[in-house]
């Protein structure tokens, strides 16, 4: 429903007032609601710095994000909200239908199950759940072509405070570049050297402490591998929160005058973590175990990096 | 001179070492640094602490632990940033050439830091 004059008055003066103010957040929706996306985006954004922990702000700037088609801020922002309360289900559903355009079935079957939970009757999200049950049948995770439907602008899950009419299209994924082989109906023609990046992470993922690998897009999504922690495949949300990271990395190292980034290494009581960039802008992930020496994940992140660059290469994503 | 100041008076002298910074990892403020003429101090604080909250929320959304220690590697030097329990809701910032023996800055930081504690 629409705010009155009087509400969105009521609402300025009150952020006017105390920048702190919770009215931000309706407020940001009206302008929202007008087709201001800019001043709602920057309301929110100076909320949240008030209120980092408003589970609906940061919904609200992911839909926001998801609107001007900056989706991997968006799923950041949408994650940050499961992060602050994991029975968000509208953060949930609108993660699922991202990962679902984005052709990551297994994570997308398990937020979207996880959504429907909240509301049985959802007609998108079941028919989108039934669409990555076919896909994943068809062919466990490989990036295909999306049917004229999925591809189609996809209504953005939102809460019921913040209804989405229209939202655009996702980017094309990094594993199709614009120079890789188009799309046909038997599927996508770069399957093969996929299948071989497959492989090669797999096997690469299981040696000796290695929990796994994977190949991110420059948006970070995961474009091949597995990163598994107690049976459930985390690539996906390594991806998705580490990915910002390199950008940072980049700042760090160009505001010292120190040349491209060659890597960032995480370690914590229980593992670690190596990512190294790859040249179409996107990078790859390798997690070990601390129990086996540094150098040895060291030496498996390397030849992950070389199994991507032949992938690339070979489907015309790098030099 | 402070105990901070001690710990990076010690962590500068490994070879390659351009400086080092006690920082805090909220709001990426500079506590305390030691730091070579020229080198941005409260830019790299910022962004390091940037790095490695995101790092920490990452991992631990993926049941990997909390982060302990970010290393970010360019071509003509290295950033490396430790969050010792020692230390609190501090890091420990060290700003270095790409040829210094990174096993050694380790080591230091992790004696001093020790005697911190």
């Amino acid at each position: 429903m629409s705010a009155t004059p009087q509400q969105v008055r009521q609402w300025s003066d009150a952020v006017a007032a105390d920048p702190g103010s919770p009215a931000f957040r309706p407020l940001a929706e009206h302008y929202r609601e007008c087709g201001q996306a800019n001043a709602a985006l920057r309301l929110v954004i100076r909320g949240l710095e008030r209120h980092p922990h408003d589970v609906e702000a940061h919904h609200l700037l992911g839909v926001l994000y998801r609107e001007s088609g900056e989706t991997t801020k968006a799923f950041d922002e949408w994650d940050i909200a499961l992060a602050l309360d994991s029975e968000h289900f509208p953060s949930r559903r609108a993660i699922g239908l991202l990962l679902a355009e984005r052709g990551e079935w297994d994570a997308a079957e398990r937020h979207l199950e996880k959504a429907l939970e909240g509301d049985f009757t959802d007609q998108e999200v079941r028919g989108v759940l039934e669409e990555v049950h076919a896909r994943r049948r068809d062919g466990r995770g490989r990036p295909a072509p999306r049917s004229a439907s999925a591809a189609a602008p996809a209504q953005t899950p939102a809460a019921a405070s913040t209804p989405v009419h229209a939202a655009p299209p996702p980017p094309a994924p990094a594993a199709a570049p614009a120079s890789a082989p188009p799309a046909t109906a038997d599927g996508w023609e770069g399957g093969r050297e996929f299948d071989v990046l497959e492989v090669e992470l797999g096997t690469l993922g299981r040696e000796r402490g290695i929990v796994g690998a994977v190949l991110l897009d420059p948006q970070g999504f995961v474009v091949a591998g597995r990163m598994e922690v107690d049976g459930h495949d985390r690539g996906p949300e390594i991806a998705a929160v580490l990915s910002p990271a390199s950008a940072e990395a980049e700042r760090a190292v160009r505001h010292l005058k120190m040349g491209g980034w060659k890597g960032i290494l995480v370690e914590t009581a229980d593992a670690v973590v190596r990512l190294t960039p790859t040249p179409d802008g996107g990078m790859v992930a390798v997690a070990g175990r601390r129990d086996v020496p540094m150098g040895w994940v060291l030496r498996v992140a390397a030849r992950v990096r070389e199994a991507a660059l032949r992938f690339l290469r070979a489907s015309g994503g790098a030099p | 001179m402070s105990a901070y100041g001690v710990l990076l008076d010690r962590v500068n002298r490994v070879p390659g070492v351009r400086g080092s910074m006690v920082v805090a990892l909220e709001d990426g403020l500079m506590v305390e640094d030691d730091l070579m003429v020229g080198v941005p101090g409260a830019a790299v604080a910022a962004l390091m602490a940037s790095i490695f909250r995101r790092a920490r929320k990452s991992l631990e959304g993926a049941d990997f632990g909390a982060a302990q220690l970010v290393q970010v590697e360019a071509e003509e030097g290295l950033l490396f940033a430790a969050a010792p329990p020692q230390l609190g809701d501090l890091l420990l910032v060290v700003v270095a050439e790409s040829w210094v023996n990174v096993g050694l800055v380790r080591l230091e930081a992790a004696r001093v830091v020790e005697a911190l504690g």
